[in-house]
């Protein structure tokens, strides 16, 4: 009699443990969240409205692009995930990238508001033990966001990328440098190309010929001694004759962006511009020169 | 060079200052009047400790009997000493293993002048006997001199007597007291009466007579050998599949990380050795990232592996060594042991460490594979970034310049640095209004860029102190935007110019 109740209660608190997992599992939407990039045509064309934290995610260059945008993107889109993560103290864990060559240049992540050891560097040394890594990293779940870089994704390897990024709770933004146009399993695939930036062309200007302007006050340029052997003035007469006192050019970086699949979505277009100060992208709508923005209307 | 009291001597000379009539002992003024242009340097006695102990270490190879040398070993009064540091070996009943006394000296001699050290070996029946022949009795001319074994003491009175007293291991007023008596040889000393002779200069000077001639007992105390955590099983009938090699690898395991438990270790490499019937060997290596004693782990990194332990004719004994330990809390093993006694792989996501992935991926990917970006003070950008181990050491490399330590990060105040850095950087030809100004078109692989923005130049100096840069040019480099928006980073030196990186 005294078993039989026990037994009864505890399948009874068994009962409720499950109702209030299931229950913390439909609030938060399936365990997906999502990150608004802060541009209105994009994120109203994700479903979620913004860039889901879990899942694989696609990116790669136009044709005739710079290789090296696809990458930025993907650590600007890394930066917004891994704010997303933050709160649930996962600031402190690094983000992987896993690729077999042409890593990011460490000292050119400052400008997407990352650090040198915010990056764990994984050398692969071929396409198969990519993949593998790739997968390792995600189903373990100790990275917010695992990056990689290689030449061309499979179907049946980008759903397995799928299924390790759901098991792991992590994202997984892959640049591919020869994308093929079949359609993937990924929640996401970007092409990004870049474009001018929005500063007027200056090179025709005679502000070459003149000295360079004086620095505002209150920030006088330093520079420690092994930074350009430039430690208290111009080397030489024209080492500091330059253009801009900001020492900004050529501008924050512009990129079209375009949504070529999204799950639960449909397909957008959007010029943004990355501002490194923030880490946020907002919407360009004053073009550079000779530029022309999509139709807001026209793409939705 | 060293400091004594208020002067500084010599120290250590070297053969082409001994051949200019430089000795140790010297003061430096005398030197430096004798040999202007002389190069000196300070003693650095915990670096000599240091390596004398390294030295001490490798000299097991020869008997597990080696002991320091303590009036060797850089006290001030070792100048006096007719030598360095040294240190003793006993190699009774070790000799026949080298092919005998002659063949282990000379040995010895090759193995250690190889190593960059200069030796002085003396072999004799005492202590004391060897350590007079090995700085009294050798020279430059003859590094080597062993007495017979087995000559009696008669032989080695013998050959100690032409030989001064300060052979005897005496100190510095004993030794004064003795030249003022006019006793310049052992043999001399050897001729007075044994008690007048204590009554004068002490007990000691009889003591260690006696010690060199052998009828006073002189015990060496050698360093206690430090064993590596080490198991070993041997089996009745030899493994003959994988399987067994696995399970008994994994019972290897458990009892390696019990002995490095109480020893408060953790492996960061592991290496098996199987012992097969015919004789061969095969072996497995593993590395982890950060000291681990927990076997589940280690079993999981050694498993892609496990191949190479292939068992052929049958494994008679398996040894499992940890020949690399870092120190290791207790109470990391409990956290980790009881996540892995959940078998079920899903479990591991929730808890598995970073470590142990980055182990996974070493393990499969190879040594290396892993990295941390971490900042160099060069001005090179192809040199400013190092590939550091994914796990910051405790212990500091060495800095790249004397009193400069390596920064955490890039300065903030440099400019912006390209996002994708070419392998190497390719040459392009370059169009620009005027010699100083900016490129106005580039044509780089054939391609004509026209550019629309420009910024520049920031000038990198060659790191002058290095020989390898010293030559090359200064830098200037420009960033530049395309009419199309594609950014680069291009530099000029001298009069050519190169595209080295790519702005997102």
């Amino acid at each position: 009699m005294e078993q039989e109740r026990q037994g009864e209660q505890e399948e009874r608190q068994r009962a409720g443990d499950l109702r209030a997992w299931l229950a913390r599992q439909t609030a938060s939407g399936g365990g997906v969240s999502t990150r608004p990039l802060g541009v209105a045509p994009l994120d109203q064309a994700l479903a979620g409205g913004g860039l889901a934290s879990v899942g694989l995610h696609c990116l790669g260059a136009a044709p005739g692009s710079s290789p090296a945008v696809p990458l930025g993107l993907a650590l600007a889109f890394a930066k917004y995930l891994r704010a997303e993560t933050r709160g649930a103290a996962a600031g402190s864990r690094p983000l992987i990238w896993v690729a077999r060559e042409d890593f990011p240049y460490a000292p050119g992540l400052k400008a997407f508001g990352l650090a040198a050891r915010d990056l764990l560097l994984v050398r692969a040394e071929r396409e198969q033990g990519l993949l593998w890594a790739l997968e390792e990293c995600l189903r373990s779940g100790q990275a917010p966001v695992v990056l990689g870089r290689l030449q061309g994704l499979e179907r049946v390897a980008g759903r397995r990328l799928q299924l390790a990024a759901e098991r792991g709770k992590s994202a997984c933004l892959l640049v591919e440098t020869r994308p093929s146009g079949a359609p993937l399993p990924a929640l996401t695939r970007w092409q990004v190309a870049a474009a001018p930036s929005g500063i007027p062309s200056v090179i025709d200007d005679d502000r070459w010929a003149s000295h360079r302007p004086a620095p505002p006050p209150g920030r006088p340029r330093k520079y420690p001694d092994w930074v350009a052997g430039r430690g208290s003035g111009p080397v030489r007469g024209n080492a500091l004759r330059a253009s801009h006192p900001d020492n900004k050019l050529p501008g924050a970086p512009r990129w079209r962006l375009t949504l070529q699949q999204s799950r639960g979505g449909r397909p957008a277009e959007a010029l943004v511009e990355w501002d490194d100060a923030t880490c946020a992208f907002s919407l360009v709508t004053q073009p550079g020169y000779g530029e022309l923005v999509p139709d807001a209307q026209a793409c939705g | 060079m060293a400091q004594e009291g208020q002067r500084q001597v010599l120290s250590a000379v070297d053969p082409a200052a001994l051949a200019l009539g430089l000795a140790p002992g010297q003061p430096l003024a005398a030197a430096r009047a004798q040999v202007p242009d002389l190069k000196i340097a300070s003693r650095q006695c915990d670096a000599e400790a240091h390596r004398l102990a390294r030295i001490e270490a490798w000299c097991q190879r020869y008997t597990p009997w080696v002991a320091a040398d303590p009036l060797g070993d850089g006290s001030s009064g070792s100048l006096a000493f007719g030598g360095g540091a040294g240190l003793y070996l006993d190699v009774t009943g070790c000799a026949h293993l080298c092919g005998g006394e002659a063949a282990l000296m000379a040995d010895m001699r090759r193995r250690l002048g190889a190593l960059g050290h200069a030796a002085r070996i003396g072999l004799a029946a005492t202590p004391g006997a060897a350590w007079a022949l090995a700085r009294f009795a050798t020279g430059p001319e003859r590094p080597v001199l062993a007495l017979e074994s087995g000559a009696g003491q008669e032989a080695e009175a013998a050959a100690l007597d032409p030989l001064p007293p300060a052979a005897l291991r005496l100190n510095p007023e004993a030794l004064r007291l003795l030249a003022n008596l006019g006793v310049t040889r052992i043999a001399d000393l050897r001729r007075l009466p044994a008690a007048s002779l204590t009554a004068r200069v002490g007990s000691e000077t009889l003591y260690r007579l006696r010690q060199a001639l052998g009828s006073q007992d002189e015990p060496l105390s050698p360093k206690a050998p430090e064993s590596l955590p080490w198991v070993r099983q041997a089996f009745a009938e030899p493994l003959l599949t994988p399987e067994a090699v696995a399970a008994v690898l994994d019972r290897l395991l458990t009892a390696l990380s019990v002995e490095l438990e109480r020893r408060g270790l953790g492996a960061r490499r592991l290496e098996v050795i199987g012992h097969r019937v015919d004789g061969s060997q095969v072996r497995l290596a593993v590395g982890t990232s950060r000291p681990s004693r927990d076997p589940a782990h280690l079993s999981r990194l050694a498993a892609p592996q496990r191949d190479l332990l292939d068992p052929g004719y049958g494994l008679e004994v398996l040894t499992l060594s940890a020949p690399f330990c870092e120190p290791l809390q207790a109470s990391q093993v409990t956290a980790s042991g009881m996540q892995d006694t959940s078998s079920a792989r899903d479990s591991t996501a929730a808890v598995a460490d970073l470590a142990a992935l980055v182990d996974r991926l070493q393990s499969r990917l190879g040594p290396g594979s892993v990295a941390r970006p971490r900042a160099r003070a060069r001005h090179r950008p192809e040199r400013a970034v190092a590939h550091a181990t994914p796990f910051a050491q405790e212990r500091r490399r060495r800095p790249a310049l004397a009193g400069q330590a390596e920064p955490e990060s890039w300065p903030d105040e440099q400019p912006p640095r390209p996002l994708l850095l070419l392998p190497r950087p390719e040459p392009i030809s370059v169009m620009a209004l005027l010699p100083d100004h900016p490129p106005r078109r580039v044509e780089w692989r054939r391609e004509r860029l026209e550019i629309a923005r420009a910024e520049g130049p920031e000038r990198l100096e060659s790191a002058w102190w290095d020989p390898a840069e010293a030559q090359e040019p200064a830098r200037d480099y420009y960033r530049l935007e395309t009419g199309d928006g594609r950014r680069l980073w291009v530099y000029r030196a001298a009069q050519d110019w190169f595209l080295q990186g790519m702005f997102a």
